[in-house]
């Protein structure tokens, strides 16, 4: 278990993180969103060690992380970088052995990986002789070849084409189910939701909400959409009992409710509108819900 | 320490497959090969060719083969017809001079050196001689006469004996050393700019942040200097052993008989120089964002090592002078100065502990500071970072 404890940074004036707690859960695909500037890749590049805390700890079974865990773990930074002169065979042999492989094992899982993601012919190329969505490739061979026990990858899917986004979704649910989590940051949130088992969303370098993406799409006040064919589809609903608020949408009304309200007096007083075409509870997307958090609540009144 | 030498070994083998490296191999063959066969392509300048006609000239030129002798060159006497056939052997280039008849030295550019006084010398002797000879005295009294000169030479003052000293010894193993400084500034330059360029690549293709997830920055920065270190060892090693077979084999040039502490100093001071130069370098790669600021930055080491020639090609003149002495001392400049006394024979055994002495403690000393301006300047990658916020 990987578990960030109030940290925070400073840039001058900045605060980058303020306080930042959560963890990720042995085998979990964690999402890690928040608006640009929110300190995601500050956090993760203090999970890997390239950036220091002001305050705070972070964790790794139970132990404060040190040099030794960290170089279990996988690593893809926000601006990609492997040597542009060096064949990506032999660099990723070179980045193996300084997770600690023996040469022999480095050499054998670099082959492997650049064969598992479609670059056999390509190991002895230079890696800036790839195309860019190649060369995204080998940084997530460089980030795998050590057989990590955590992936830490910061936007791992930007710049990839579909297929790329299929392999690599593919290779974080396999290696989730070896019990390897991943942690990663997205600012594509259908994905996200998609994708991970939990999700932390940070703001301001503030944690302002977590947990499964089911516990984060359930609300306490359920949301009820009815579409009515009648003359006023928004009229009917003003005044009824256990309605706290109601928003047109579309051909119908985007109803509130009060948690304890009775939904079979609404079912009656929408049937008595007119004919119910649709009368269902709606759970917000992700990304409606990432909205209502970063945003905050005074802009939801409006 | 096995991550030092994974990342050590990285930096060597990478460099060593690269084309700079090839062709600066390339270069430095060609020119070592191409300086030993210069001399041969050119004729030996210690070789003189005297035409001579008559007996009384012949009797000249040994007086001039004994001259020759005397400055570790060679005469080849030529015996020609007549004034006409020596005329012409001088104008075509055949012989250097002719002596025709004893009496008349012909030249198209003049004598070499001091040989005309001792010509002069020559002639009257053998006049003499002939004259004593028609006054009828017999020739053992006649070379008694001649010969037996009872001047003795007394030195009663020791003017400067230590710098004739040193450059008597310059003059056998000041070529030697002369090439060893040319390649010890070359190696300078070249490879304490290769570590500062490798520190600025790996910011700015971002890969330091990857590989600095896995080492710290004390073994990275540990790891390159040494990588490139022991390449730039090598390179002078190939340059010792190469210049010792156009020696040997290549060139008439005995090699002088302290090549073997002159080699030995050489590489000592290369790696303490390399050692210097090589952290002031990194430093530069630690706050530059971009290959191409490099040069910029690193331009006041340059100048440094370029002054440290400049001064070493001084000390080639005047081995013994204060410049000498006092930069022979400096960290800074001692790696292109020792050399120089070493090979004159005029550093004793203390200066050169001292100075050494000197060299180590400024690398130990620069270790830790570069180690900290390092570590606080390398991931910051995106724009130049000021020295105070690197240390900070
Ligand atoms: N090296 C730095 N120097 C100064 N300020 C920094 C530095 N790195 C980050 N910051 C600031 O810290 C804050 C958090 O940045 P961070 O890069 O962590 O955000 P992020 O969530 O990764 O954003 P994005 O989604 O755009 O990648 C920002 O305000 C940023 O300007
Ligand atoms: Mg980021």
């Amino acid at each position: 278990m990987l578990e960030l404890d109030d940290l925070t940074r400073h840039y001058g004036d900045v605060r980058a993180l303020d306080g930042l707690t959560f963890s990720v859960e042995p085998g979990q695909v964690f999402g890690f969103v928040g608006a640009n500037g929110a300190g995601k890749t500050t956090a993760m590049r203090i999970v890997m060690g390239v950036d220091r805390c002001d305050s705070g700890a972070v964790r790794w079974q139970g132990q404060p992380v040190d040099a030794d865990a960290r170089r279990q773990f996988g690593y893809m930074p926000e601006e990609r970088g492997l040597y542009p002169k060096m064949p990506c065979r032999r660099q990723l042999t070179y980045l193996a052995r300084l997770h600690g492989l023996s040469k022999s094992d480095a050499a054998d899982r670099a082959t492997r990986w650049l064969t598992h993601l479609g670059l056999a012919d390509r190991a002895d190329d230079k890696l800036e002789e790839l195309s860019l969505g190649n060369q995204q490739r080998v940084q997530l061979a460089a980030a795998l070849v050590h057989d990590p026990t955590l992936l830490v990858l910061d936007e791992p899917f930007s710049g990839l084409d579909p297929l790329g986004v299929d392999v690599m979704s593919e290779i974080l649910l396999e290696r989730a189910k070896q019990g390897v989590p991943a942690i990663f940051s997205s600012h594509q949130l259908e994905l996200v939701e998609r994708l991970c088992d939990a999700v932390a969303i940070i703001d301001r370098g503030r944690l302002v909400a977590s947990g499964t993406v089911a516990d984060l799409r359930r609300r306490e006040q359920p949301m009820l959409r009815v579409d009515v064919d009648a003359p006023d589809p928004h009229g009917w609903v003003k005044g009824l009992p256990g309605v706290i608020g109601a928003e047109p949408n579309g051909q119908g009304v985007l109803i509130e409710l009060a948690a304890d309200a009775d939904s079979d007096a609404l079912l009656d007083a929408a049937r008595a509108a007119g004919r119910v075409r649709h009368f269902g509870f709606v759970e917000p997307t992700l990304a409606q819900r990432y909205r209502e958090v970063v945003v905050g609540p005074e802009e939801q009144v409006a | 320490m096995g991550l030092l030498r994974i990342v050590a070994a990285r930096e060597l083998t990478e460099r060593a497959r690269s084309k700079a490296f090839l062709i600066s191999n390339v270069i430095i063959l060609a020119a070592i090969g191409g300086a030993a066969m210069l001399p041969q392509l050119l004729g030996d300048p210690g070789l003189h060719r005297v035409g001579i006609t008559g007996h009384a000239s012949a009797e000249l030129a040994t007086v001039v083969e004994a001259q020759a002798a005397g400055g570790g060159g060679t005469v080849e006497v030529v015996e020609l017809d007549d004034a006409a056939a020596a005329e012409s052997a001088v104008v075509d280039g055949e012989v250097d001079f002719a002596i025709v008849d004893g009496t008349t030295v012909l030249t198209d550019n003049g004598l070499p050196g001091s040989l005309e006084p001792v010509l002069q010398l020559g002639s009257q002797s053998l006049a003499l001689e002939q004259a004593l000879a028609d006054a009828g005295v017999p020739p053992g009294e006649r070379s008694r006469l001649l010969g037996g000169g009872t001047l003795t030479v007394e030195q009663i003052s020791t003017p400067d004996t230590d710098r004739e000293a040193a450059q008597d010894a310059l003059a056998t193993a000041g070529p030697v050393a002369y090439l060893a400084v040319v390649a010890l500034y070359g190696l300078l330059i070249f490879y304490g700019q290769w570590v500062a360029q490798g520190i600025v690549e790996e910011k700015q293709s971002r890969v330091v942040e990857v590989v600095l997830s896995t080492v710290s920055t004390r073994q990275l920065l540990a790891g390159k200097v040494l990588g490139i270190g022991v390449l730039g060892l090598g390179q002078i090693l190939l340059i010792a052993a190469a210049g010792t077979v156009a020696l040997l084999f290549a060139t008439e040039i005995e090699p002088p008989p302290g090549m073997a502490p002159i080699v030995a100093v050489v590489l000592a001071w290369y790696l303490l120089g390399y050692a210097i130069y090589a952290l002031l370098f990194a430093v530069t790669g630690a706050i530059v964002a971009r290959v191409e600021d490099l040069q910029s930055a690193a331009t006041p080491i340059i100048i440094v090592i370029v002054a440290g020639f400049a001064a070493a090609q001084f000390a080639l003149q005047n081995p013994t002078g204060t410049v000498a002495v006092v930069l022979g001392y400096v960290p800074l400049t001692a790696p292109l100065i020792q050399p120089i006394r070493v090979a004159a024979e005029t550093a004793t055994g203390v200066e050169i502990i001292i100075a050494a002495a000197l060299g180590l403690a400024t690398v130990a000393g620069l270790v830790p500071l570069v180690a900290r301006l390092y570590a606080g300047g390398v991931l910051r990658t995106r724009a130049r970072v000021r020295l105070r916020d690197a240390w900070g």
